[in-house]
């Protein structure tokens, strides 16, 4: 039976995990205080311990934390990091660094259930939820991770289909006794899991992204399949009974395809659902996927679609598109290839 | 351990289960009152207590008036599947309102399904949506052709049934996308409704686009 990792453990758990070993209970602080704040990797580095204590802890758990296997480096200076996880399947993040801001994009699934159609993660199917740990260790591996300003939840599947994990892990990354970033600084994206929301606007301080693509429910349906479980209307109705006001942001992910959602009428439209919602829209090129006949917008097209947004009242930016060369751009994740790989 | 973070954001209604059928290998059909009125194909939470997680089910089957059925087969890795298979007449349940809009109408259509994703299709026939269809089923084991009887006596020749492990009469041997990539032709001009696994809808729609389908006529319900 595989053993237990200890690495994103919440302190309540390590303090019912030490008090199963019949330890003391400030154990637990100091296990999460080498874990989030000393950033050691393995027992024997936690010398405030015992060598019977850590004898115990290497006897019984494993810490979970594990270094990327693999890393690509865009001409852009992007880089993407394979990583397995504890069940020996993969995982991708994406590091992008631009002047002085310096963003990682976190995976939370292996692959993703929602098929959205525009998406490479979509087509390998899902093979498993990544725990509190994994997501984290995302981070505390990475080689730059003292540069990071920023976190995205946007890599590899949906984040609130994991709500557990997700939400555990974003508690680690924002408390003091974790990373203790500011949830200002994080933003967790979604299609729209509408009870997942819920407890994430409610329990969370950090920003949350909610993937649009088309205000038009119809042709939203043909995207996201998601579409026809929570549709956008009863997604919008959820966000406009939270308050947005203040430091916490809501944004709209759009994605442009070439003759599909970029017309005057999406404009409108756009606009039409989203009045009254305090929010940024972010417009993205859409990165072509193997069998998927899409394409992108124009780049002029993209600029009009922003600058009509913006003369209705949006704050709108595009999206640089990053890491397309070593596909680390949106939609573009995937660990399909190595689904079969054996591990070692 | 129940979870710190579960999914209470539903509004869920306490019921009791009026029936627990066991069908083919491992389904299961559980017959609870009908609380609220429902479009054929749409789905609800069911839980059975504020610590489980609410999970979504398309309802398979409804006199319209009195009870509504829901079909699923048991996940071993499932926070509810275990539990639900477990239930008895008479216990205790949570429903949510039905919602989503995985809803079909008169004009003719493709119905392809997987397993248990065959539900949303047996309601939709139920409410007289049968007219100019095609259901493509496809399961591992023969006995898995959920509401087959029934199937066949509503559908006849245009309910095709693919059965990737037995060799058994009447079904194609293989699975669905196996069976439509054998199709000479296919109608470009109708909607494609999938309901299954992300695996299958994803095989299913990509080939359905190989094939000359626009994406704009497959309209997808993923079971997750």
């Amino acid at each position: 039976m595989q053993k237990q990792a200890l690495f994103g453990k919440t302190p309540d758990e390590l303090k019912t995990i030490v008090k199963q070993l019949n330890l003391p209970a400030f154990t637990a602080k100091q296990l999460a205080d080498w874990f989030y704040k000393k950033h050691v990797s393995r027992f024997d580095e936690m010398t405030n311990l015992s060598k019977e204590v850590r004898q115990l802890l290497e006897d019984q758990f494993i810490t979970g934390l594990t270094e990327p296997i693999k890393v690509q480096v865009s001409v852009d200076g992007t880089k993407k990091y394979l990583y397995r996880s504890l069940q020996g399947k993969y995982i991708e993040t994406a590091y992008i660094p631009e002047n002085d801001r310096h963003t990682l994009c976190v995976s939370t699934q292996v692959g993703c259930k929602m098929g959205c159609f525009f998406c490479m993660t979509a087509k390998q199917g899902f093979q498993g939820q990544l725990t509190a740990g994994e997501i984290l260790n995302q981070i505390r591996s990475l080689p730059e991770r003292d540069l990071i300003t920023n976190i995205v939840y946007m890599g590899m599947g949906e984040p609130l289909d994991n709500l557990d994990e997700t939400m555990k892990s974003l508690e680690i990354i924002t408390s003091d006794y974790g990373f203790a970033m500011s949830p200002k600084r994080i933003t967790v994206s979604t299609i729209g899991i509408i009870p997942g929301m819920k407890t994430f606007i409610e329990k969370s301080r950090c920003n949350l992204a909610v993937s649009l693509h088309s205000p038009f429910e119809e042709d939203r349906k043909k995207l996201m399949p998601i579409q026809n479980v929570y549709p956008l209307s009863e997604v919008l109705d959820t966000i406009r009974s939270y308050d947005f006001s203040r430091q916490r942001r809501i944004s709209f992910e759009y994605i442009m395809f070439k003759g599909l959602n970029d017309t005057p009428r999406h404009v409108k439209e756009l606009a039409r659902v989203l009045n009254g919602i305090r929010c940024r829209i972010n417009l993205l090129r859409f990165h072509p996927i193997p069998g998927t006949p899409l394409q992108s917008s124009e780049n002029i097209t993209i600029e009009w679609f922003r600058d009509e947004l913006k003369s209705k009242g949006f704050m709108t930016t595009i999206r640089q598109s990053r890491g397309q060369d070593i596909e680390a751009a949106c939609g573009m994740l995937s660990t399909k290839e190595l689904l079969n790989k054996k591990t070692d | 351990m129940p979870s710190d973070y579960n999914c209470t954001a539903v509004d869920i209604y306490p019921t009791h289960v009026i029936s627990h059928t066991l069908t083919g290998s491992h389904g299961h059909l559980i017959r609870l009152p009908m609380l609220f009125p429902f479009k054929p194909g749409q789905v609800a939470g069911l839980t059975l207590n504020d610590t489980i997680p609410v999970r979504i089910y398309s309802i398979a089957g409804s006199d319209f008036k009195n009870w509504i059925e829901f079909l699923f087969d048991v996940k071993s890795q499932g926070v509810l599947t275990p539990k639900l298979a477990e239930l008895k007449a008479g216990d205790r349940i949570f429903m949510s309102k039905p919602f989503g809009t995985f809803v079909a109408d008169e004009r003719p259509a493709y119905w392809i399904a997987a397993g248990t994703g065959v539900a949303p299709f047996k309601i939709m026939a139920d409410a007289g949506l049968y007219v100019n269809k095609y259901l493509i089923h496809g399961v591992g084991e023969s006995k898995d052709f959920y509401f087959r009887e029934y199937f066949e006596e509503t559908l006849g020749e245009n309910y095709i049934k693919c059965c990737s492990r037995d060799n058994s009469k009447d079904c194609f041997k293989g699975r669905v996308t196996n069976y439509i990539e054998q199709l000479p032709a296919l109608p470009a001009d109708i909607n494609y409704y999938l309901c299954g696994s992300a695996e299958m809808v994803i095989e299913t729609r990509d080939l359905l686009i190989s094939k000359g389908i626009s994406f704009e006529n497959i309209i997808a319900e993923i079971y997750f």
